[in-house]
């Protein structure tokens, strides 16, 4: 599915005290099965903006186009559209309301107007991709499960629509490291498995390193970076504007960079830092010089 | 002078369906002097949240005791002044601020310790100092970020003029400008007010800002020291499944690869120095 | 917060804004109850005089109560042509078996006149004093009933918590919707069924959100020394100014001057 943001504004409760400007002109073109992901602040617009490509909001002015047809109409064509993109708020294991994992997981199907033999196929795909798949768990009630595994079924929820665009908040919040790890590693699998676009939005650079190909940047409702993660996420100018700062791989290369190393600062997972780095050392491009700042200035002087 | 909070073969169990028991925490030994900021890591069920839980009195032990200044959680004569000597703040900013403006929030404290309205109201006007939410007094808390909703938590807390503050991943619920704020005040609180700090995180790079980590696992305290010892153990840290700083990993793979490195590099600055 | 309920307090100092809200709800009430107990065209234009006196001296902006009218715009509507049909007298207008009738129309445009000034009315005191006041005054007005083992205060402190939860839940509920619509669930189309799965699909969920957010309140009060009611101090104290007499004087003397005049007539 092609997903075109065209010149895109968006204002909370226009006319009244509460007025808010969330989104000003945002132009953004997002292509099948690529992998996004979306940072800035709180009120920078990112809730909003992918509100907007699953087609909850009306846009103020300009408008979001997904294959060609407007996301928030209320034609069938539209309504098509938007069934197949699969939107995950955060904590979306607060959404769980029915009394058995097996009727959570089938909430969206049904509405896909599928016969019950599809449906319960799909519940039990979305349960093993979200390893749910014990014959036990379809019967259970959410409310008894843990916190990890009520996300998972709310995820698989989500997942048994099989949407070919899967927007996902912040999925790992409130998660432990493990738990973190283990989530993104399925996210990412689902991924390269199934196909479809992943527009993952989160403030963890690190996450958005390991899963991220392109990465746009948000400020007060604006575009303030669109590109590769890798330039992005190594650009500390867009970053501040977002509030965040580069990760400590790059700000780590950057400082060596300065001190006159001739190595790449685009290399944002630890691993890739350290083979940088190695490699530096090896081809002799690593110089050993002191990095006290007042007798480097008095060198410039 | 004996250690402020102190924990004897501290044991907690939640009851289950059937008759049956989980043990949360199985025979704590802890001691926490003054003054001192811990962090207190480990993965889920691992009982952070639980023994947090029971520096204050908010849970009793099934076995052992805890003693916070000398005084035993138990003993309900002492109820009242454990709690005011050790705050909490909690994980969810909305969940735990019940006025309608901030200086009534900030205020709740005192106003069940029933102090004076005119010692109430300096104790309010000295606590939004404290955490700079002097502009806000009269908003309603909904239009604070999450930041600003743990600050002013972080408030009502202070009115109460404790000795410590045990925070409950304080944090993970913020957005990154909002962690930095309440990391920032946090510390600040620790090292100028001299309050005892008890932080309860998920994220190392929080837990480096300490100067002595727990890490717990199933019910136990298995490690226990300064961050830098903490971090060498890496092999253990992941047994338990936990993260290490990226700087810290980094210096810790070019160490094997050959590079000589001394340790206890927590910072990026730190590093870079030892490479160069 | 995307949510302006009409009427919603605004904070500013207006004269009004600096009343005690003791003096503020009972002279609302007072003021509520008068147009009940008039009729003629004389006392209702008092009224209304006195009634747009007070409004300026809130300092509302007359589009905001403009608004506050829309709400009722309905049930007015359905009010006035009840009255305007089924009040018996001398006929206006007949079209069939339907009479319209010339004391209907004076009934449909008084009881019309009496719904709108009771929304202006509560409109401007919940615009001139805050959630918060409105409790400690409700508070204090009914203090004397602890007396008799009635829990006022509990009741004050569980409106004083819930009023705050207010734009809380409301910010949840359409969170918890839009992740409904997100899967599929249309509150508006489909059978009687479906729309009652939709309608479950946000309220359970904000039911159960609900109790957990109780559980985590309760504990943080009692993390922050709350032990019940009885010995609790107050960070604010109403006291009552002279401001607060002589408003509280001139309200009575106008009620009952209007009131008397009525009676003469």
């Amino acid at each position: 599915m092609l997903i075109r943001v065209e010149d895109l504004s968006y204002t909370y409760a226009p006319g009244t005290p509460l007025e808010r400007v969330a989104l000003q002109g945002v132009n953004l073109e997002i292509g099948p099965g690529e992998r996004v992901g979306v940072l800035g602040p709180t009120g920078s617009g990112k809730s909003t903006l992918v509100q907007h490509l699953a087609g909850l909001l009306e846009p103020t002015a300009g408008q979001v186009w997904l294959d060609g047809v407007a996301a928030h109409a209320r034609t069938a064509a539209a309504r098509a559209r938007r069934q197949r993109v699969g939107l995950a708020f955060q904590y979306p294991e607060d959404q769980i309301f029915e009394q058995t994992v097996f009727r959570e997981v089938a909430f969206g199907p049904r509405y896909l107007e599928l016969g019950a033999a599809e449906i319960t196929a799909r519940v039990r795909w979305a349960l093993e991709m979200v390893g749910l798949d014990s014959p036990a768990m379809e019967g259970r009630m959410p409310l008894t499960l843990s916190g990890g595994e009520m996300r998972r079924v709310a995820l698989a929820g989500i997942l048994a629509m099989r949407p070919e665009v899967l927007i996902l908040d912040e999925p790992t919040a409130g998660l432990d490291p493990r738990g973190r790890r283990e989530l993104l590693g399925r996210v990412r699998a689902w991924q390269e498995q199934i196909g479809f676009t992943l527009i993952l939005v989160s403030h963890n650079l690190g996450e958005l390193a390991r899963v991220a190909e392109r990465a746009v940047v948000l400020a007060r409702g604006q575009v303030v970076a669109d590109g590769s993660a890798r330039q992005v996420l190594s650009d500390g100018e867009s970053l501040r504007a977002a509030g965040l700062d580069v990760p400590q791989t790059v700000a780590l290369l950057q400082a060596l960079r300065q001190a006159g190393w001739e190595v790449r600062t685009d290399r944002l997972l630890p691993e890739e830092a350290v083979a940088e780095i190695v490699q530096a050392a090896k081809l002799g491009l690593a110089k050993s010089v002191s990095l006290r700042k007042p007798e480097r200035e008095e060198a410039r002087l | 002078m004996p250690p402020f909070i102190e924990a004897h073969k501290l044991e907690y169990a939640y009851p289950l369906e059937g008759g049956k028991r989980i043990l949360a925490l199985r025979g704590i030994d802890l001691a926490i002097e003054q003054g001192e900021f811990v962090a207190l890591v480990g993965p889920n069920g691992s009982g952070k949240s639980t023994l947090a839980r029971h520096l204050n009195g908010l849970l009793l032990p099934t076995a052992g005791e805890v003693r916070v200044g000398g005084l035993l959680t138990s003993d309900s004569r002492h109820l009242w002044t454990v709690r005011q000597q050790v705050g909490m703040v909690f994980q969810n900013p909305d969940n735990q601020l019940v006025a309608s403006t901030v200086e009534e929030d900030v205020a709740f404290g005192p106003e069940n310790q029933a102090l004076p309205p005119a010692e109430i109201r300096r104790r309010v006007d000295e606590a939004l100092g404290v955490v700079g939410l002097n502009g806000y007094r009269t908003h309603p808390p909904q239009m604070l970020s999450g930041g600003q909703k743990q600050l002013l938590a972080i408030a009502g807390a202070l009115a109460s003029r404790p000795a410590c503050i045990v925070f409950d991943e304080p944090t993970s619920m913020l957005d990154p400008p909002g962690r930095r704020r309440v990391l920032e005040t946090i510390r600040r609180l620790n090292a100028e007010e001299r309050l005892t700090v008890v932080l309860i995180t998920q994220s190392m790079d929080e837990a480096a800002a300490a100067r002595r980590v727990l890490v717990m696992h199933a019910g136990r305290i298995a490690m226990d020291g300064p961050p830098v010892e903490v971090f060498e153990q890496e092999e253990q840290l992941q047994a338990l499944g936990l993260d290490l700083p990226p700087v810290v990993e980094i210096a810790h793979r070019l160490r094997e690869r050959g590079t000589p490195l001394p340790t206890g590099l927590l910072t990026v600055e730190a590093l870079a120095r030892a490479l160069c | 917060m995307n949510l302006l309920l009409p009427g919603m307090y605004v904070a500013a100092d207006s004269a009004l804004h600096r009343l005690d809200p003791r003096v503020k709800m009972g002279a609302a009430l007072l003021l509520m109850a008068v147009p009940f107990a008039i009729q003629h065209l004389a006392s209702i234009l008092l009224l209304s005089a006195l009634v747009a006196a007070i409004a300026y001296l809130s300092a509302a902006p007359l589009p905001a109560l403009a608004r506050t009218l829309r709400t009722v715009l309905w049930l007015g509507f359905f009010m006035f042509v009840f009255y305007l049909f089924t009040t018996p007298g001398r006929p206006l207008v007949t079209v069939g078996k339907i009479v319209m009738t010339w004391e209907g129309l004076g009934a449909a445009a008084t009881q019309v006149y009496r719904l709108c000034l009771l929304v202006v009315l509560s409109a401007i005191l919940t615009f001139t004093t805050s959630p918060a006041q409105l409790a400690h005054g409700l508070e204090a007005l009914l203090g004397p009933l602890t007396r008799i083992g009635l829990p006022v205060r509990e009741f004050a402190l569980v409106l004083t918590i819930a009023l705050r939860f207010v734009p809380t839940l409301f910010e949840e509920i359409d969170k918890i919707a839009k992740a409904q619509r997100a899967r599929g669930a249309d509150p508006g189309a489909g059978g009687v069924r479906q729309r009652v799965r939709g309608w479950t699909s946000v309220f359970v969920p904000i039911f159960i959100s609900a109790f957990r957010r109780a559980d985590e309140l309760a504990t943080a009060m009692e993390a922050r020394g709350f032990r019940g009611t009885q010995q609790r101090t107050r960070l604010y104290q109403l006291r009552l100014t002279r401001w607060d007499l002589v408003a509280a004087l001139v309200v009575v003397a106008a009620c009952l001057a209007i009131v008397g005049l009525e009676r003469l007539r």
